[in-house]
């Protein structure tokens, strides 16, 4: 033992400089990897974050070059060693060397993380196994070291050989993750259990073999067999580690009983979302494609969700049977399974960004050639599915305080800071945790495990971080020692419904969920009805902004032979769907709908079976061809195309497709309208629970709303409160449909999302019209829409609801007084607004309604509720009209009313904004009116044609400028109100709306021959605008654009002047225009091969304004 | 007196050619002896199997009574091993290189040492590794004799010596085997430096030891015979087998003979009758020269 530790005092004396180093390093790896940092100080965290990468690093270098010299200062190989003629036995060398590196290159580092451990107050059951964790690893890296030095002569073979063994493991690893990364997108991953035992295992393996070779070569110097050994060993535990199928560590049996798997069942929800195709990393013969569909899980326990990991599917079609087994990747991360979470905080409501989510699966991989076989076929699906199911459970609410802590196991949060900002805030969330390999939770992930919340318990509401807690890859594979993170967690309530605010955030909670793995199920199922349609996305990608305008040309190119067989149609077909796949637009104008149609109706079969719900062309196209004589082919294809209710009901077939029509209702999310038409012309009470449901689950809920609101004996009011608290925190789509609804059966927080929507510049003007007049029905305020806001936010805390009237009343109307524009409603008001609205029928006129004209009379010196029923009655017949004129009947009618009964034509006006009501009050208007028009001018913008034909410009100033600075949708006559004022002051807001607003053209006319106006920059921008938007304003744009010498204005009235929709005065105006400003007239023909040959020398001469040729031309 | 070191059929082969074959080796007790061969002849790989630094394909050694093969800790407590190859431990100084020698030797004679350490004028705090080649070589020395071993076995001490370094060298080893009774081994190529030391002679050619006998014995039995022939006299083709190295220059003729005294008379008459013998004596140097050629001859 003497000579052991003489060796060893002799080595601690030559590496002793290493030492001074290696203590410091161990020292801030440790430290570097538990250290809390201010939560605030981002350069410390990264400083430290960066400090214990390095002292990795470093410390693997000073191990490598420690080593060695230990090792090589008694060299193994050669035959000049000093010692090896020395009284030295082999074994009290290796004794002290072993001895050396043990307590200073494994001991030491573990004896720090213990203490480190310790510190950290991590439970000893985890500090244990952390220990073991680090033993191994630490003993493996040190012993590869030795063997190598053992083996080796000098430091320079040494370091040659540790190279080529850590390069030959670098290459073989980045190979292996390409491949599990193939393998993940082919879903094959390997589980985590059987990772953690792999490593395990080679890691024992490994250090087994690496101390045979130390041992060998210190016993006899074989150098030879120790390289053997070397190689061997890498060879081997690459194989344990990468290849083998060796599980120590067994996935847990989970909570699931067979009473709560039983019950669970499980559906194809939905089919072909899309088809793909396969990915695989060898190459194949064939390709693959999968159909992507998802499966919907009934009878789930509480708060409880399944992700498939397997899927083992085939689809029968007649005699031919497609289909290959497929793996979902099980153990990637995931989003939060929102109904699950849902429930999980129930009573509270969790409020999601606006992003929609969608997560689909492949239901079926068959090979390309099967896919084109069976597209479109029906027949019968069957699969074997293999899923986890996971629960989400609360585990703690912590208040919002720097300190609070919740801790479970090794795991410990602890809130480090909190950081109030404007609707929201920010907490930093320290986490420490340990995950020893024997220590691992081996559960399969479905996102990560905690999942942070911000709750207020009384309002009920729930906020979501801004980014969710389901970043990054769930499977742990990181080392064994301390981890500590801070998680940065923003909640923001802006663009959200309800406000974070000081008080809001005084009685918040952090919520802490656990995502908890429940089990594994398998369950079968069969579905006699199933086929596949969609087209592949294989086909070219969508490009932004085109239309089939831009695919005019290659659709020309499609060809039909004189007598096509069904295989020419079907390909027909395809390349026009083909060509389509590419564009953003689709218009009923297309060609595609009229190539398609003149298939002719004998090939509706085919077209049904390419087609699927996102294929609008060949959608219209059917409903075109579709007749009375197929309605067996639709009533068959019905299920796997809604769409083709259209034709249900047209054709009146609802019995027929009676039981299809209900297992939609009962399967889909998402149906067309006509769909629940259908459902609910039955009336049929049986009915109505799928129909409240489908209110409550499926989309479009005001389209189901109005088609089933006035069934006979039918009560929405509990199936429209849980729409709405399904839909309030959905996509705004969805919550902008359902807020008017909700608003009519007295939900307070659509009073809320109502008033924030419309100041919400995102918001369509059709929703906030549509919001507006909901608010003035059921609030009984109008005013400007930041004022109702105002006016909500003040009187929230009093409003209640009066089921009676349907109307919110607020107790304190006291608020009220310093919002500006806030009107209260009169009953009366409120009633005429109620008045149902009549969509109006296109190309319908008053004749088309004469006859009913007869029935309506006006009583002489009738009351005001007279004279209001009689307005309606007027409104309501021709509510249904598209085509108006002042000459109609109509205005004669109203006329009758008397300027006495101005108030209630305006009020009439602001409902419908109806031609008739305006022409009308225009013609009854009288200076004596003044106060009247200007308190309604805002709520009826035609009327500032009489502001200006009465010269209340000045008057009306403020409400001029303040909705042109607002809107960007206002009357000529408004643009020319202003204009009027001739104030220099408003020119800015002039040309900021010529350039934004509806009506470029009239406002161009309005503002131009202003004094001092300069339209240098202005005109440029606005005609850049409407070049960009087809049809109305660009027409009305070209003309000025000739006048201002804009470059590509002439080309444009030479395209205008081959279009075909072209009125006869139009095409006199623009020969006149063409003329006027480059000399040149003469057929349109004549002018384009003139701007053709002329168009590149042209230059606009702004004092003659013409267009020149230079040149000659 | 017995062998302190004995070999039988001792052979070493590195990929099937051999380095040292069949050796049959005794080297006396208390015996300076000098194992002499031109260079890749076999004497360093001969050493290191008798170190047990390489292990022999076949035969046996045996060093101070043990085996070869199991020559450890005991065996080397009473070896000193110096060779011009032996890496040192550089990073170490002279006194460093005592104190990490020094436990490992129970008869370890630190006045001795001292002693050596005056002698061969070795600087104290000065590494190893900037040493002169012939400072590390005493160095080595040094911790080879610190513990007075019974058998030094010397591995071409010589090269990279100064002469003055050399003579000392030389001297003290001398000196050393006549006070303390040790047995050296010597390995070189130097032959006039172990000519001084030498009573013993050993010579290996191609891994075969070729002779082994006494200094004096050897220089006794070897002598130069040069002659004049007259004009006409020839030279028989077929010469005594004792003859080494014959050569005629013009009328001058001359050989080695190599059993001087044992019918060497005889052999000369039978081949020269009328002319007269003058033997010369060798220096060792001369008759490894001559062997050395002798055996060069004979190979090719």
């Amino acid at each position: 033992m003497s000579l052991v530790k003489h060796i060893f005092k002799k080595d601690l004396r030559r590496l002793r400089v290493f030492l001074y180093f290696w203590l410091p390093v161990t020292l801030l790896s440790a430290i570097a990897s538990s250290i809390q940092p201010p939560a605030d100080d981002f350069a410390l965290q990264a400083t430290l974050q960066v400090g214990a990468m390095l002292a990795s690093i470093l410390q693997f270098i000073m191990m490598a070059l420690m080593v060695p010299l230990l090792m090589q200062s008694e060299p193994l190989v050669g035959t000049t060693a000093f010692w090896l003629t020395r009284p030295l036995d082999k074994g009290d060398v290796m004794k002290a060397k072993l001895l050396f590196a043990g307590i200073v290159l494994v001991l030491t580092p573990v004896l720090i993380q213990l203490i480190m451990l310790i510190a950290n107050q991590i439970p000893l059951a985890y500090v244990a196994p952390a220990i073991l964790d680090h033993v191994i690893s630490y003993t493996g890296t040190l012993l590869l070291l030795m063997a190598i030095a053992s083996i080796t002569r000098n430091f320079g073979f040494f370091a040659l050989t540790v190279g080529a063994y850590l390069a030959a493991g670098l290459i073989i690893g980045v190979l292996l993750m390409i491949r599990g990364q193939f393998a993940l997108f082919e879903g094959g991953g390997p589980s985590v259990a059987l990772t953690d035992s792999r490593t395990l295992l080679s890691s024992i393996v490994a250090i087994a073999m690496l101390s045979s070779i130390v041992f060998i070569q210190y016993r006899h110097r074989k150098t030879r067999w120790a390289y053997s050994l070397l190689t061997l060993e890498f060879l081997i535990t690459l194989w344990i580690g990468a290849f083998s199928q060796i599980t120590l560590f067994k996935t847990p049996a989970g909570s699931l009983t067979a009473a709560t798997m039983d019950p669970i069942e499980i559906r194809v929800n939905d089919v072909s979302s899309s088809v793909s195709d396969s990915f695989s990393m060898r190459r194949q013969k064939e390709k693959s494609k999968e159909v992507r569909g998802e499966f919907l899980f009934e009878n789930l326990p509480p708060f409880a969700f399944a992700r498939i990991s397997e899927i083992n599917s085939t689809l029968r079609v007649g005699d031919h049977e497609v289909g290959e087994p497929t793996r979902e990747n099980a153990f990637s991360s995931r989003g939060l399974a929102r109904q699950a979470l849902s429930e999980a905080l129930a009573p509270l409501e969790p409020i999601y960004s606006d992003n929609m989510y969608y997560n689909s699966t492949t239901i079926l991989k068959l090979k390309e050639s099967d896919y084109q076989a069976t597209r479109g076929e029906q027949g019968i699906y069957t699969a074997d599915v293999t899923a986890n199911l996971f629960r989400y459970e609360k585990r703690a609410a912590l208040p919002i305080q720097v300190g609070e802590r919740f801790k479970e196991g090794a795991f410990q949060a602890t809130i480090a800071s909190v950081l109030r900002a404007t609707e929201g805030c920010s907490i930093v969330v320290s986490t420490k945790t340990v995950s020893a390999m024997f220590k691992r939770d081996r559960s399969p992930k479905a996102g990560e495990r905690w999942i942070y919340l911000l709750a207020n318990e009384r309002t009920g509401e729930v906020y979501l971080p801004d980014r969710d807690n389901n970043r990054g890859i769930s499977m742990n594979t990181s080392g064994a020692g301390l981890q500590s993170q801070n998680k940065i967690l923003r909640f923001s309530s802006i663009d959200k419904l309800g406000e974070i605010n000081a008080a809001w955030l005084d009685e918040a909670t952090l919520l802490i969920l656990e995502t908890q793995w429940m089990g594994e199920i398998q369950k079968n199922l069969i579905d006699d009805q199933f086929s596949i349609s969609g087209s592949s996305s294989s086909f070219s990608a969508m490009i932004p902004n085109t239309s089939a305008k831009d695919n005019i040309e290659r659709l020309a190119a499609i060809e039909l032979p004189e007598q096509p067989s069904r295989a020419d149609v079907k390909a027909y077909i395809q390349k026009i769907q083909t060509i389509s796949a590419t564009q953003s637009n689709r218009g009923s104008k297309d060609p595609q709908i009229g190539m398609l149609t003149d298939l002719g109706p004998e090939y509706l079969d085919l077209l049904i079976g390419a087609c699927d719900e996102h294929d609008y062309y060949l959608k219209q196209a059917i409903q075109k061809l579709a007749t009375e004589e197929h309605k067996e082919l639709i009533l068959t294809n019905l299920r796997n195309l809604p769409s083709l209710s259209k034709s249900v009901i047209k054709f009146d077939w609802q019995e027929d497709a009676r039981e299809t029509l209900l297992n939609g209702l009962k399967r889909e999310t998402s149906l067309p309208s006509e769909w629940l038409l259908a459902v609910a012309s039955f009336q049929a009470p049986e009915t109505y629970p799928l129909l409240t449901n489908f209110l409550i689950r499926g989309g479009n809920r005001d389209d189901t709303y109005e088609a089933i609101k006035n069934l006979p004996g039918i009560s929405l009011n509990e199936a429209v409160s849980k729409a709405w608290k399904h839909a309030k925190y959905d996509n705004e789509w969805e919550r902008r449909a359902i807020i008017p609804i909700a608003l009519q059966f007295g939900h307070i927080d659509a009073l809320d999302a109502a008033t924030l929507e419309l100041t919400d510049a995102g918001a369509s003007s059709y929703s906030k019209t549509r919001f507006r007049k909901s608010i003035n029905i059921h609030a009984g305020v109008s005013g400007s829409d930041i004022d109702l806001r105002t006016w909500f936010l003040a009187n929230k805390p009093w409003l209640r609801f009066d089921h009676e009237t349907k109307r919110f009343i607020s107790s304190n109307t006291n608020v009220n007084a310093k919002i500006p524009t806030i009107k209260i409603l009169s009953a009366e008001d409120i009633e005429f607004l109620s008045q149902p609205v009549v969509l109006p029928i296109p190309g319908t006129e008053y004749k088309d309604t004469l006859d009913d004209f007869s029935n309506i009379t006006l009583p002489n010196n009738p009351s005001r509720d007279e004279v209001k029923v009689y307005l309606h009655k007027v409104h309501d017949i021709s509510a249904a009209q598209s085509i108006y004129s002042p000459r109609d009947p109509q205005v004669d009618m109203m006329l009758k009313v008397g300027p006495e009964h101005l108030d209630l034509l305006i009020q009439q006006a602001k409902k419908h904004s109806s031609r008739y009501e305006v022409t009308v009050i225009r013609k009854l208007l009288n200076p004596e009116h003044k106060e009247l028009l200007l308190s309604n001018l805002r709520d009826v913008p035609d009327l500032a044609q009489s502001v200006v034909k009465f010269g209340w410009e000045k008057d009306a100033q403020h409400i001029l400028l303040y909705e042109l600075k607002h809107e960007t949708s206002l009357p000529p006559s408004w643009i020319k109100a202003v204009a009027s004022l001739q104030d220099p002051e408003t020119y800015p807001l002039l040309t900021n709306y010529f350039i934004n607003g509806k009506n470029q053209g009239k406002t161009y006319r309005a503002i131009k021959n202003l004094p001092g106006i300069d339209q240098s920059e202005s005109f440029p921008r606005a005609w850049e605008k409407a070049k960009r938007n087809p049809g109305y304003e660009r027409r009305q744009m070209m003309a000025p654009a000739v006048e201002f010498g804009m470059d590509d204005s002439l080309g444009f009235i030479i395209q205008a002047l081959f279009e075909s929709s072209l009125s006869a005065s139009s095409e006199k105006i623009y020969h006149a225009v063409f003329e006027k400003h480059t000399g040149i007239s003469g057929s349109a023909e004549e002018l384009q091969q003139w701007y053709q040959a002329n168009k590149d020398q042209l230059r606009f001469d702004p004092e003659t304004k013409l267009f020149v040729a230079e040149g000659g031309g | 007196m017995g062998n302190v070191i004995q070999t039988n059929g001792l052979t070493k082969k590195f990929r099937g050619k051999a380095a040292v074959d069949n050796l049959q080796l005794e080297v006396p007790e208390g015996s300076i002896y000098a194992f002499l061969g031109p260079n890749g002849a076999g004497k360093t790989t001969t050493i290191k199997l008798l170190m047990n630094i390489l292990f022999p394909t076949s035969g046996k050694a045996e060093v101070l009574g043990v085996p070869s093969n199991k020559i450890g800790p005991e065996q080397f407590q009473q070896i000193g091993y110096v060779s011009e190859n032996q890496k040192l431990p550089e990073w170490m100084t002279v006194p460093q290189l005592i104190s990490y020698c020094k436990p490992m030797y129970p008869t370890w004679d630190d006045g001795f040492c001292k002693r050596l350490l005056t002698q061969f004028d070795l600087p104290k705090d000065v590494k190893l590794k900037n040493m002169s080649r012939g400072m590390k070589v005493k160095a080595s020395l040094l911790s080879s004799l610190a513990y007075r071993p019974k058998l030094l076995v010397l591995d071409e001490p010589f090269s990279g010596l100064d002469p003055l370094v050399r003579d000392e060298f030389i001297r003290g080893i001398l000196e050393l085997t006549e006070t303390e009774g040790w047995t050296v081994f010597i390995s070189s190529h130097d032959i006039e430096e172990v000519e001084r030391l030498a009573d013993w002679v050993g010579f290996i050619d191609k891994g075969t030891l070729q002779l082994s006998e006494k200094r004096e014995a050897l220089q006794e039995r070897f002598r130069q015979i040069e002659v004049t022939l007259p004009d006409g006299t020839e030279v028989p083709k077929q010469l005594p087998k004792e003859w080494l190295v014959p050569e005629r220059a013009g009328h001058a003729f001359r050989y080695v003979e190599s059993q001087f005294g044992s019918g060497s008379t005889e052999r000369f008459s039978s081949v020269f009758p009328s002319l007269t013998l003058d033997p010369e004596a060798l220096s060792l140097r001369e008759i490894y020269l001559a062997l050395a050629r002798h055996f060069k001859g004979a190979a090719q």
